[in-house]
């Protein structure tokens, strides 16, 4: 892995490109009204900070690549390089499969 | 069907390496548009040698190239001026087991992160920043928690007082949500905002991009949690658009 790694920091120009496929309708709630009674006693600080680590992006390895957005500045920099270009296409949701 | 963030040129040079995937797809290839490689690969080994074997028949050459055209590059959906950008990630906490023979990719999915973003208005910003939760930023929070977890977000409740945000939403006596955040501001802007949403969900199809909920058994209750967080907006991942933002209404 530690050799692939180093493959991928010097060989890759890479780009992610997010295309949405979702077709679930939403229906909106009516505007939020502030309540009578304080029902927010669920969450602590403590499982704050616990589900905030689980649910943080930065901590997902996938996301620890240079992606680009812009195709055009990939595609530059791939051809400056002489490297070719790695895209994941996906629903908004690059599952770390890279 | 939601359409890429692309120039006109980018359109061009990718319509045949991939533009057209609305799902799941990996495509390698050259700067001067020579395919590699392409696949709908999970297992991680396989996506390596097929980065391996592209790396072998490309070579290292620079290559000149004619620049794409830009020009209509203003013309490409970007966050509000002024505004902020937030991480929206989600992540179901355990509750069930897949049932046997469920392949590895199902495994991979169901530990699997949620990814959105969403974008916040100047006004919003500065309604935030000054101690008020506007109530168009917490429906369009609500529309985050409404895909997460269809069906168990009624009679939503959310409060801004000093920096901390704080409420809860329910589907029935028992099936109680609580929200809980942080706002800090300095110099008149949000510094940080953090905001966690726990409740609970049933599976969610379409196409993945519920992620971890897309392999929930059918009619298996399971813990969520849901995360806002501030996004630099200089970063990479934070450029790619929120999956409303297709929508003209999107800010409203």
């Amino acid at each position: 892995m530690r050799g692939w790694a180093m493959v991928a920091r010097q060989s890759w120009s890479s780009v992610a490109l997010a295309a949405m496929g979702m077709l679930v309708v939403l229906t909106l709630q009516p505007s939020v009204v502030r309540g009578q009674n304080d029902r927010s006693e669920g969450l602590s600080e403590s499982e704050f900070d616990s589900l905030r680590q689980e649910c943080d992006l930065r901590r997902q390895r996938w996301a620890t690549i240079p992606w680009k957005t812009s195709m055009t500045e990939a595609r530059d920099e791939a051809a400056e390089t002489g490297k070719p270009l790695f895209m994941v296409v996906t629903t908004g949701n690059c599952l770390g499969y890279t | 069907m939601g359409i890429p963030n692309l120039t006109a040129a980018e359109r061009e040079y990718l319509k045949d390496k991939g533009l057209k995937v609305s799902t799941y797809g990996l495509f390698i290839f050259t700067a001067d548009g020579k395919m590699l490689a392409s696949g709908q690969e999970y297992d991680a080994g396989r996506v390596k040698r097929m980065l391996i074997d592209s790396l072998r028949k490309a070579g290292t050459r620079p290559v000149a190239l004619p620049r794409l055209d830009t020009s209509d590059k203003d013309k490409l959906r970007k966050p509000p001026e002024g505004g902020l950008v937030l991480y929206v990630t989600w992540k179901v906490l355990g509750g069930y087991n897949l049932p046997a023979g469920s392949g590895p990719g199902t495994k991979l999915v169901q530990h699997s992160l949620g990814v959105d973003r969403m974008w916040v208005r100047k006004d919003e910003a500065d309604a935030l920043a000054s101690g008020t939760l506007p109530a168009s930023l917490t429906k369009r929070m609500l529309q985050h928690l409404h895909y997460t977890m269809p069906g168990h977000v009624r009679e939503p409740e959310v409060r801004l007082d000093n920096g901390r945000i704080s409420g809860s939403f329910s589907d029935n006596a028992s099936d109680q949500g609580s929200i809980l955040g942080f706002v800090e501001v300095s110099s008149g802007s949000v510094t940080r905002l953090e905001v966690i949403a726990k409740g609970w969900s049933t599976r969610v199809d379409d196409f993945g991009f519920s992620a971890g909920l897309s392999v929930v058994p059918k009619g298996q209750l399971v813990p969520v949690a849901v995360l806002f967080s501030l996004a630099d907006p200089q970063d990479e991942l934070a450029k790619v658009l929120p999956s409303r933002a297709k929508s003209d209404r999107y800010l409203r």
